[in-house]
């Protein structure tokens, strides 16, 4: 028989204790391995780790939304078997999800009470009955009315409590994401959540949003909540964090607490080696100017201006790095240069030739490639096979259509490219003839950079080429892409990671709500001063190379 | 030959020489993702039967009988059945190839009848020489089909209208609009049949049959459609193009496709072949217009595709088993007077289970999962165990007491629902749900009732069987419960 | 004919209490339809469980006399059907347009073969015994409101009913929040703590017992016997009305009315039997499709939930 053995002083301590944690996603990815994790009560713990290395899975499993495969999950001492969420938050667990988990439509405080609705009568009743709760009408209980009113007196007193400030009753879509995150944040302590978990909180606010976020965390500290920190960046836990876990690649290299650590030696053990992530990149002058793009204004899905009036230049042998926190217009450029957005305004040039507004397919024929930021969505098709994902976007062209018109594909010759392509780029497949859907995520966006090189392009827009690949396949894109620049070409590199813009770009135009702040080269700047542009401040002096 | 020696037959020569397209295929044939939808159908087709077995018992006729003259009326008249599958195979490809550009026409049965009336007034207004007659009056129907699956094309591409109502709407339209021109402005003059009739078609226009009285040169058009779209699909651009569009429209987009125009061609190809089968039925088989003639051929042909996984190949097989299904249908009907309409039951019944393949899956993994409970853990699995047999056994006998003759109308109502809660309980016991007990607990209480109700209002003909079932059942509920308690204990089963 | 009345009148009265009989299922499907799709299932069977209820309540109205227990057994059957889509798209995830087109095919054949079972017809079953109208003497013979409200059936004033009460649950009652996220953002709903899979269940079945309920009201209330595929595409055009409405409860009432406005007109023009009109009578019938058709073209702007129409999978990784 299984007895739940938990000692008795860990009990008093831990807030949560996850003990051999594993979980395989069906796609056969080892997300956890064996991770043992304890947080104590009362800290912020720091869950630090690349993007892919198993963090948010882990806390998804604490969370109950996934399921693990083998260990067990203690929180306050008890050993629990969470089938759902709902196990997690009536045990006091919270969790603010990196993409929020908000419906649009509905109103701040329906969106607050889902899955947790005041019943009018209930509340009504419950003064005069006394011990009468819903919970004893049951299922029943789902069609009585909610009190919403009283809902959003509890919200407004919750916000107000904690230093925020929302109106209940306004959309959620009519709310900025600072704001939505308070709302997120809001529906954790609606549930009296005790244990907190926010998933790269950071990632999408502005600077002055992230301070006001930390102060409220601050506050929480204070009444003596436990939070999870989820982060990639080294800043934050050193700031926030009293204990820091660092994960790689699905195991736990350590825990360390934030006094005996330094920025340094959590980045080793983020990556397993010492970051010198510096790329051997021979100087070159850059040639003549491939892409002239003028006072370029795009409109976002939304109909709102996401690139308003952006001006730059990449030369032939050159990196240009557009850093910039995401969601500061850097989709809505690349989409506006390639075709797949109308520019409202001005003008994109390719060696002279104005595309401006022109097709996806013009802009290709025309020696553009592009390696979209997400390859599920849009760099691959993920049934095709990957014979047919190699020649994605020069189908229709010579050699690979033949016959009148070009009308009939040559399967022979796009399998012998394929074939090629995948000895050349060393992608990990058993056939071309094997869907996409089998490669892991490195080997996908492989097959991405192959096909959009093996178009000989005069430019190259890489959009977050790295995002979710390993050390491994990044230092092999990041290789290509420097390869690239040395052949001659123009290459428009597109990150939010700071780090490989600073390490690959010759010049870096850093983009901030929607325009170019500012370009320096990387040997005029620092990274402090970037990330000041970056969260949209002035910085005095400096001269921009435009 | 082995599976290996094909693979590697595959694999070597590729440097050498370029791979024929048989080939491909041979080393297709081999693989487990191109058997497994083969397979499922196979087993949708069976589970189909199975229910339709006891639809059939339950209105009082003999299923054995009924599949056996089915069976053999499927395979006797092989020109009946591809009579039946002639317009089957090119509604199907129709809603197929719609399908593999990502749209689901739901209305080919609209286009049809664009197609035919437009075949049938080429066909009896213009006088041209034999077969330049019929080919004219079949491209005429397929651009008036291709037409009108071109609007909802359009549309869909341009304004975003979502294909599955634009086409069902359209089609009513369509249905509709012929009804009024059969009615009043091409209405056959003199004419005094009730329903609306357009003249018939010139001796010239009519396609000859192949054999018989029913199989018309049709399939032979048909069976080249085939062809024709695996090509369109598997080796030209336009395929490529609508097989990307239809697998990831952003990627597409990316890659320099425009969806739009590949999103109104597949409608308006879609439409076209729907108005191929129309008026082809028109030319070869029925001779005019005739205001509602369709069997709803436009309708099967999801099924057909459905069935045949949107797979021209696939689509021209599940046809045929549906063509002989519908003449094995009419032969049923003769014999063992079984309604013809029992052939619709069980071709919904497939689609219903082809609908959710992983049913399947979960048969299999529930199976296999409970097997091995049952052999690590007995003390607990034996009393769900029971409980699994149980339902199986309330539902038999329940089913078997409905289709006794002389029973009222509400004591069959009763035992059909035992005879259902039977089957949830099974299903709930396999998948070893956590409330699966109580709905036992209801089973059995539901038998105590039916042998209440029966010595009560019917002399006791099953109150025997219903006391042995109730005493039974609530014996192994004191199992099951016992069981759970213990379980919940040991915190492997929430309360 | 009683008194001389003038016939405009009672011409527009009939056209009021048509238009009301013919709205009446297809509000009540329509409602039906919306419950479903709000949480994120297609309900192209709507015509099928329609079919299935319109037989259920005649066949237990006929074995039992009591056409209130009729109703209830179409409700029932309406829901039972709704089950087998709903553990075929919510429980197993299959494609829910394939499933509905499933339900149809198999309500069609299904209630084919019983009317042959039960009555031994081919096209149309016994007379059963019908829901009595409900009377209203003090207006019988007032001119309008007389033809028009004087003898109705109950469940056109229940259709009313219906409306309101699915306003209430669906944006009054937790179960209707959650159906509105479960068809905006299932997997929000699932970080709430609340299984989709049930709120999604519930739904389609509410959806299935409601169209059966709109089925049971053709067979046992407005014509007293069950004909060979009677609901003849209205399932349809709730579809269409569901659409057409933005899918809301208000919306479906207004555009239920209109559609059946439509048939009711067409009804009237029959009664008049004027040839030049009767000669345009198909392209009013054709009105409620080209209207959708229109609507969806972009005249005028519906958005139907966000995620209806997938599959919600729960391990899928993000």
């Amino acid at each position: 028989m299984a007895e739940s053995s938990v000692s008795l002083d860990t009990t008093s301590r831990n807030a949560v204790e996850l003990i051999g944690i594993c979980k395989t996603f069906p796609g056969g990815v080892h997300a956890n391995k064996n991770i043992t994790l304890r947080i104590r009560e009362g800290e912020v713990h720091g869950l630090l780790g690349e993007n892919g290395a198993g963090k948010t899975t882990l806390m998804n499993i604490l969370y109950g939304l996934l399921t693990k495969d083998a260990g067990r999950i203690i929180i306050k001492g008890e050993e629990v078997e969470l089938q759902s969420p709902q196990d997690a938050i009536v045990r006091g667990v919270g969790m603010v999800h990196q993409h929020f988990k908000l419906i649009p439509p509905l109103t701040v405080a329906e969106n607050v009470v889902l899955g947790l609705e005041p019943i009018l009568v209930s509340t009504k009743m419950e003064s005069h009955l006394g011990g009468w709760s819903v919970k004893s009408v049951g299922v029943l209980s789902q069609i009585l009315p909610v009190d919403l009113s009283a809902a959003e007196k509890r919200i407004v007193a919750i916000a107000e409590e904690n230093g925020m400030n929302i109106d209940p009753k306004s959309k959620v879509m009519d709310l900025s994401v600072g704001q939505q995150q308070r709302v997120e944040v809001i529906k954790t302590l609606y549930r009296a959540a005790d244990i907190l978990i926010l998933d790269e909180p950071t990632s999408v606010l502005t600077p002055q949003e992230v301070d006001e976020l930390f102060v409220t965390l601050s506050k929480f500290k204070e009444q003596g909540k436990t939070i999870v920190l989820i982060t990639h960046k080294l800043r934050e836990p050193m700031i926030l964090c009293d204990r820091i876990s660092v994960l790689r690649d699905g195991e736990l290299v350590g825990t360390v607490n934030r006094e005996d650590t330094s920025p340094e030696q959590l980045a080793r053990m983020m990556v397993g080696r010492s970051v010198s992530f510096t790329v051997e990149k021979p100087p070159k002058e850059p040639g003549s100017k491939v892409l002239s793009v003028t006072d370029l204004v795009v409109y976002n899905a939304q109909g709102l201006v996401a690139v308003k009036g952006v001006s730059f230049d990449v030369h032939e042998g050159e990196i240009l790095g557009i850093a910039g926190v995401e969601g500061n217009g850097q989709t809505e450029l690349v989409e506006g240069i390639v075709g797949l957005r109308k520019p409202k305004n001005g003008q994109v040039l390719v060696n002279g030739k104005d595309l401006t507004g022109k097709s996806p397919r013009k802009v290709r024929n025309a020696g553009v490639s592009h390696i979209p930021e997400d390859r599920h969505k849009k760099g691959l098709v993920l049934p095709f096979t990957i014979q047919e994902n190699l020649v994605l976007g020069r189908h229709a062209d010579v050699p690979f259509a033949t016959g009148p018109r070009r009308m009939l594909l040559n399967l022979q010759e796009s399998r012998r490219v394929s074939k090629d392509l995948v000895q050349t780029y060393s992608i990990k497949v058993s056939d071309v003839s094997s869907s996409a859907q089998t490669l892991s995520g490195g080997n996908q966006q492989k097959v991405v950079v192959a096909r959009e090189l093996a178009a000989q392009p005069k430019l190259l827009i890489a959009a977050q080429p790295t995002r979710g690949l390993d050390v491994g396949a990044t230092e092999f894109i990041h290789q290509v892409l420097v390869g690239m620049r040395n052949a001659g070409l123009g290459v428009l590199l597109v990150s939010a990671e700071l780090d490989e813009i600073v390490n690959l770009s010759d010049r870096i135009a850093v983009m901030f709500g929607g325009k170019i702040v500012a370009i320096r080269k990387p040997s005029d700047t620092t990274v402090e001063e970037l990330g000041l542009l970056m969260a949209g401040h002035e910085v005095a002096g400096g001269s921009d190379e435009r | 030959m082995t599976a290996d020696e094909s693979s590697a037959e595959v694999e070597v020569p590729l440097t050498t020489k370029p791979l024929s397209s048989l080939d491909l295929l041979n080393a297709k044939l081999y693989t487990w993702s191109f058997w497994k939808p083969v397979m499922w159908a196979v087993i949708s087709i069976v589970l189909s039967l199975i229910v339709s077995a006891v639809i059939m018992l339950l209105s009082g006729y003999d299923p054995l009988l009924a599949y056996r003259t089915l069976f053999y009326g499927m395979i006797i008249q092989p020109d009946y059945a591809l009579y039946f599958a002639t317009p089957l195979i090119l509604t199907g490809l129709s809603v197929a190839l719609a399908f593999k550009c990502g749209l689901f026409n739901i209305g080919a049965e609209g286009q049809v009848y664009m197609g035919s009336m437009a075949a049938a007034i080429v066909g009896y207004a213009v006088a041209l020489p034999i077969v330049i007659h019929p080919l004219t009056c079949l491209a005429i129907g397929a651009i008036a089909g291709g037409l009108w699956g071109f609007v909802p094309g359009l549309l869909k591409a341009y304004r975003g209208a979502h294909e599955v109502v634009t086409t069902m709407m359209l089609s009513y339209t369509a249905i509709l609009f012929t009804q009024w021109l059969a009615t009043y402005p091409l209405r056959e003059p003199g004419q005094v049949q009730l329903t609306p009739q357009l003249p018939a078609i010139l001796p010239s226009a009519a396609i000859p049959n192949v054999v018989g009285n029913y199989l018309h040169w049709g399939i032979a058009l048909a069976i080249v459609s085939v062809f024709v779209v695996a090509f369109i699909l598997n080796r030209t651009v336009l395929g490529y193009e609508m097989r990307a569009v239809g697998f990831n429209r952003d990627a597409a987009e990316y890659a320099g496709i425009d969806p739009r125009r590949n999103m109104a061609l597949a409608l308006g190809l879609s439409g076209a072949l729907a108005g191929l089968a129309g008026a082809g039925e028109i030319l070869g088989n029925y001779g005019r217009f005739i205001d509602h003639w369709s069997p709803g051929i436009g309708f099967d042909g999801i099924t057909v595709a459905v069935l045949g996984r949107n797979h021209p190949w696939g689509t021209l097989l599940a046809a045929i088993f549906f063509g002989a299904l519908r003449s094995g249908g009419t032969f049923m009907n003769a014999v063992a007077h079984v309604p013809i309409e029992m052939v619709g039951v069980i071709q919904g019944l497939i689609v219903l289970f082809v609908a959710a393949p992983r049913v399947n899956d979960w048969l299999a993994k529930s199976g296999f999962g409970y097997a091995i409970w049952v052999k690590n853990e007995p003390k607990i699995a034996v009393p769900n165990l029971a409980a699994l047999v149980f339902g199986v056994i309330s539902s038999v006998l329940a089913l078997g007491y409905c289709t006794m003759k002389g029973l009222g109308g509400m004591f069959i109502g009763l035992y059909f629902l035992v005879a259902i809660v039977g089957a949830v309980s099974f299903g709930m016991t396999l998948s070893k749900y956590r409330r699966a007990p109580f709905i036992h607990v209801v089973l059995c209480m539901l038998w105590l009732l039916t042998g209440a109700v029966d010595s009560l209002y019917l002399g006791g003909v099953s109150f025997r069987t219903a006391a042995v079932m109730s005493i039974a059942g609530f014996m192994i509920a004191v199992a099951l419960f016992w069981v759970r308690s213990k379980m919940i204990k040991e915190g492997r089963c929430q309360p | 004919m009683m008194q001389a009345i003038d016939p405009n009148l009672l011409l527009l009265g009939w056209l009021i209490r048509s238009t009301l009989e013919m709205s009446t299922p297809l509000v009540l499907a329509a409602l039906g339809g919306m419950f479903s799709e709000k949480s994120g299932i297609v309900n192209i069977g709507l015509e099928g469980m329609m079919l299935m209820g319109a037989f259920t309540a005649a066949a237990v109205s006929w074995y039992t006399g009591n056409p209130w227990l009729g109703l209830l057994g179409g409700i029932a059957s309406g829901g039972l059907l709704a089950v087998v889509h709903a553990v075929a798209c919510v429980t197993f995830k299959g494609n829910q347009i394939v499933s509905g087109t499933g339900v149809i095919l198999f309500a069609s054949g299904f209630t084919t073969v019983m009317l042959k079972v039960v009555w031994n017809a081919q096209g149309a079953s016994d007379p059963v015994t019908k829901i009595p109208d409900v009377y209203i003497n003090p207006i019988k013979d007032v001119p309008i409101l007389g033809t028009a409200f004087g003898q109705m059936s109950p469940i056109v004033y229940l259709m009313f009913v219906m409306v309101a009460l699915s306003y209430y649950v669906l944006y009054r009652t937790p179960f209707g929040l959650r159906v509105r996220a479960s068809g905006e953002d299932p997997s929000t709903l699932d970080t709430a703590g609340v299984n989709v899979d049930h709120v999604r269940f519930v739904a389609v079945v509410i959806s299935g017992c409601l169209a059966g309920f709109g089925g049971s009201y053709l067979s046992i209330s407005f014509l007293g016997f069950f004909g060979k595929l009677m609901t003849g595409g209205q399932g349809f055009i709730a579809l269409a009305a569901l659409i057409f409405g933005n899918w809301t409860p208000i919306g479906c009432l207004l555009a239920g009315v209109f559609f059946g406005f439509l048939n009711g007109f067409q009804n009237t023009i029959q009664i008049l039997n004027v040839p030049e009109l009767q000669l345009y009578l198909n392209f009013v019938k054709m009105l409620p499709y080209v209207l959708v058709v229109v609507a969806l073209a972009g005249i005028r702007k519906s958005i139907p939930p966000k995620a209806v129409g997938t599959a919600y999978e729960k391990e899928a990784k993000a």
